[in-house]
């Protein structure tokens, strides 16, 4: 057998845990770049299946209204939490606090979000 | 005999060369193991996930 006899000279309590944790060690750091690097895997690992994943990466455009006083209104759906079948709106009024439905005045955004409004 | 392939000869790490020979089989048959199963969770991980596609 090939290198057969290296044991003869490599203590095989030495060379044994090093051989497996230098194994070991390469497979995880290959395995966390490309959890980090990969947005699939870490949903994978939070329970998200690949149907799920490529449904929310489909984004729907934003619809723009305009109405009196020059205020822009834009309307996008976004997706509710992981796995729920509702959908959630995101108003944003432009330009910043001309309308009643901003309440907070620094914020340039007003969510509305509800399972049954759509 | 040259003392490199004496069988009887104990070596420093206390192995003989049959010995060594004995634990290196373990050792390759246990990588060939290794081998197979990530070579088929990579096979799986190609088919199910996202994965270079």
């Amino acid at each position: 057998m090939n290198n057969g006899r290296i044991w003869c000279v490599v203590n095989p309590t030495v060379g044994l845990p090093l051989f497996l944790g230098s194994v070991a060690l390469i497979s995880f750091t290959v395995h966390f770049a490309v959890l980090n690097n990969t947005t699939w895997v870490g949903d994978f690992f939070k329970g998200k299946s690949k149907s799920v994943t490529k449904a929310e990466a489909t984004t729907t455009a934003p619809v723009a209204l305009r109405v009196e006083g020059g205020t822009d209104l834009a309307v996008q759906v976004v997706s509710g939490p992981s796995g729920a079948v509702s959908k959630s709106f995101v108003i944003t009024v432009s330009p910043q606090g001309v309308a009643s439905i901003v309440d907070d005045p620094p914020a340039r955004m007003a969510s509305i979000g509800s399972s049954e409004k759509r | 005999m040259d003392s490199l392939d004496d069988p009887n000869r104990v070596w420093p790490t206390g192995l003989t060369i049959r010995e060594s020979e004995a634990l290196h089989k373990h050792v390759i048959d246990g990588a060939r193991v290794f081998f197979v199963i990530s070579a088929i969770a990579h096979f799986l991980c190609y088919v199910y996930s996202p994965w270079l596609k």
